[in-house]
């Protein structure tokens, strides 16, 4: 950082031929620094909880109970890691990557041809929009809302606490959304591209599976992520669906961490922790896909 | 090698009629041109040929085939795209090479033909770059190199030259026809540009609202425009129109407008009073047909407001009372805006005013 801007200084001081150049240099660099503050305040706001729950589970009980809080801990120990993993939460953790990854990709199955069929096929854009408006519909009411009547259907149906009960619900729960953001990035494909794909001999499939997937895969990488993520944290629905651990999730397993009567919040920070990791490294993935060169430059002439 | 056969082709989207009755016949080996403004069913016709729209009602035949529940690939023809329509994610010669690997070529067959292809498009330093880095003729020339490559019975040329620049497009036009002379195949080619129509066909279609207004030659198109439209829509600078009369004036028909008296001959007199009773009609006469003299008594004068040079020759547009005429000056006279002219015409056409028919 120091270095960069050192270059930058650097060449303000050559470059300018005019008195005017150089304001305009320096009221750019002005602007430049104003956009890094802005975002460092960002970053500092969202990354200090992660910090605090990250440092609060390896704290001392007198560290954690220390006013005002300590920043960094004194007497760092693993108790609270060694009591999760003690109780378990590898199981949790493998329960939620099982459903989460399932229901995604299962999600993504149903959700690609769906949108396909919504851009390609010259549908009415108002049947498009009812049809994926009633899929939608049950995303939109509020989670608790549409928990309870689930939970009975569940039950009558007897398969409460089943994990591919979870998979089932977080599928049909994404399925609108996603074909609502593939429809969008389909549209930017332009139809001559996969036409061309059947002028040369290629089947339909052939050229969706060839020609448009590999065309639109950063964006699909990237929707596979989100709806990862939120299958990742959900938590309402499975609080009605989950009653062991057979089927127990992470967020719920955290949840259980906080007893009635002490709470250990080292162990509970512990937990938190483990969860905030996969969605870590799925953000890091993500904003390397989510650079969307590939699409441009299918139109001529450019 | 095939002929190609429409036979009442008709295409409605919605309400909507895209084309209307078309019949058209493309001989084995002939690069027609379907010329006509946007919107005219130029390229619905010829989509409809390609297999990616179903008529709604009439054939296609390619060959003896009839095409209409053909998917594209099972109709072995190649169309290169406005747009180009390349695949971002691949190589220029995987581009080319595409078409062949759908077909299960053998390895070494496909990387002697791409090779030869490129080659003869001299696009082969292209070869391992994606389209994106390619230039705009480069990018047109791989397109022509994947409809190339794999030998198709017939080529359809969708605009291809709209999108790279004028001078290119002089050079682009020459090489496409070149190619197809040499390779043979026939070939229909979709354009809203006249000239380009008049450069490389061997036979034009004009259409226009969907309907077929004249099939000919490229001077059959020019010379004997079958109605006001193909002689409104043909010839870069474009054809002057004068409406008015045919009249009896001692004993010989002329044609009576508010500006000119125009005497036109037996022949084409007879064929009007057949053709047309009520005498109304438009006269049409291209630029290069008006014949002019500076004299200031002859009949027909009229005053040169404005010249347009072009290196080779001259535009005088030339008015009176309302009416603007455009002439070409091939000699290299010596008009000044200004000056008054006397005009008659060489060569003209007639135009029922009801109809739009020519009347010949």
């Amino acid at each position: 950082m120091a270095q960069t801007e050192a270059r930058e200084t650097a060449t303000t001081e050559t470059v300018p031929q005019t008195v005017e150049m150089a304001v305009q240099e320096r009221r750019f660099n002005l602007r430049k620094l104003l956009v890094v503050i802005v975002l460092y305040l960002a970053a500092f706001w969202t990354l200090v909880p992660m910090y605090w729950v990250a440092i609060s589970s390896i704290k001392s009980l007198r560290d954690l109970a220390h006013i005002p809080p300590r920043f960094f801990p004194t007497d760092p120990r693993l108790d609270a890691w060694v009591t999760i993993f003690e109780r378990r939460i590898l199981e949790n953790v493998y329960n939620s990557l099982v459903v989460a990854t399932l229901a995604t990709i299962i999600c993504l199955i149903i959700s690609v041809p769906a949108a396909y069929a919504a851009t390609r096929m010259r549908l009415p854009f108002k049947f498009v929009a009812i049809v994926v408006g009633l899929m939608g519909l049950v995303a939109l009411l509020p989670p608790i809302a549409s928990a309870i009547p689930l939970f009975l259907l569940g039950s009558d149906l007897g398969i409460i606490d089943e994990k591919y009960t979870l998979i089932i619900l977080y599928t049909v729960l994404n399925t609108a959304f996603a074909v609502w953001v593939l429809r969008g990035t389909f549209m930017d494909v332009p139809m001559d591209v996969e036409e061309a794909a059947l002028m040369d001999g290629d089947t339909r499939f052939g050229a969706v599976r060839r020609i448009l997937l590999p065309l639109i895969f950063p964006s699909l990488f990237s929707i596979a992520i989100l709806l990862f993520i939120f299958n990742w944290n959900e938590y309402i629905i499975a609080l009605y669906f989950v009653n062991s651990m057979k089927t127990m999730t992470l967020p719920i397993a955290i949840q259980a961490q906080i007893p009635q009567h002490e709470l250990d919040w080292g162990v509970v920070s512990a937990a938190g922790t483990i969860a905030v990791f996969p969605v870590l490294v799925a953000a890091f993935t993500l904003q390397r896909f989510l650079v969307r060169g590939l699409t441009f430059g299918v139109a001529s002439g450019q | 090698m095939a002929e190609v056969r429409i036979e009442g082709l008709t295409k409605y989207f919605g309400d909507t009629c895209a084309v209307n009755q078309l019949n058209l016949v493309v001989n084995d080996g002939d690069l027609v041109v379907l010329l006509g403004p946007s919107g005219c069913g130029k390229t619905t016709t010829m989509r409809c040929v390609a297999g990616l729209e179903r008529p709604t009602y009439g054939d296609i035949y390619i060959g003896e085939t009839r095409v209409n529940d053909l998917e594209p690939r099972e109709r072995d023809v190649a169309l290169v795209f406005q747009s180009y329509a390349l695949y971002p994610h691949f190589t220029a010669f995987d581009n080319i090479a595409y078409p062949l690997r759908l077909r299960k070529t053998p390895k070494d067959e496909i990387e002697r033909r791409v090779r030869d292809v490129a080659e003869m498009l001299g696009i082969t330093h292209t070869l391992e770059r994606p389209p994106g880095l390619c230039s705009g003729g480069e990018q047109q020339r791989i397109a022509l190199g994947r409809a190339i490559v794999r030998e198709p019975v017939v080529f359809l040329m969708d605009e291809p030259l709209s999108n790279i620049d004028a001078l290119l497009r002089v050079y682009m036009r020459a090489e496409i026809k070149r190619l197809q002379h040499e390779l043979g195949t026939t070939m229909i080619y979709v354009t809203h540009d006249q000239v380009e129509g008049m450069t490389m066909a061997d036979q034009i279609a004009v259409m226009n609202q969907g309907t077929l207004q004249q099939l000919g030659t490229p001077s059959e198109i020019y010379d004997m425009p079958a109605n006001n439209f193909v002689a409104r829509f043909v010839g870069s600078t474009p054809m002057n129109f004068i409406p008015g009369a045919l009249q009896k004036e001692n004993g010989k028909t002329v044609h009576k407008s508010d500006q000119f008296v125009i005497p036109v001959s037996a022949e084409m007199a007879d064929r009007a009073a057949e053709l047309c009773p009520s005498g109304v009609c438009t006269l049409g006469v291209r630029p290069e047909e008006i014949r002019f003299t500076m004299d200031d008594d002859g009949a027909n004068q009229a005053r040169v407001f404005l010249l347009e040079p072009l290196g080779s020759e001259t535009i005088l547009d030339i008015e009176k009372e309302g009416l603007l005429l455009k002439v070409k000056d091939v000699a290299a006279t010596q008009v000044r805006e200004g000056d008054t002219l006397s005009l008659s015409f060489n060569r003209f056409h007639l135009f029922d005013d009801d109809t739009g028919a020519a009347i010949r």
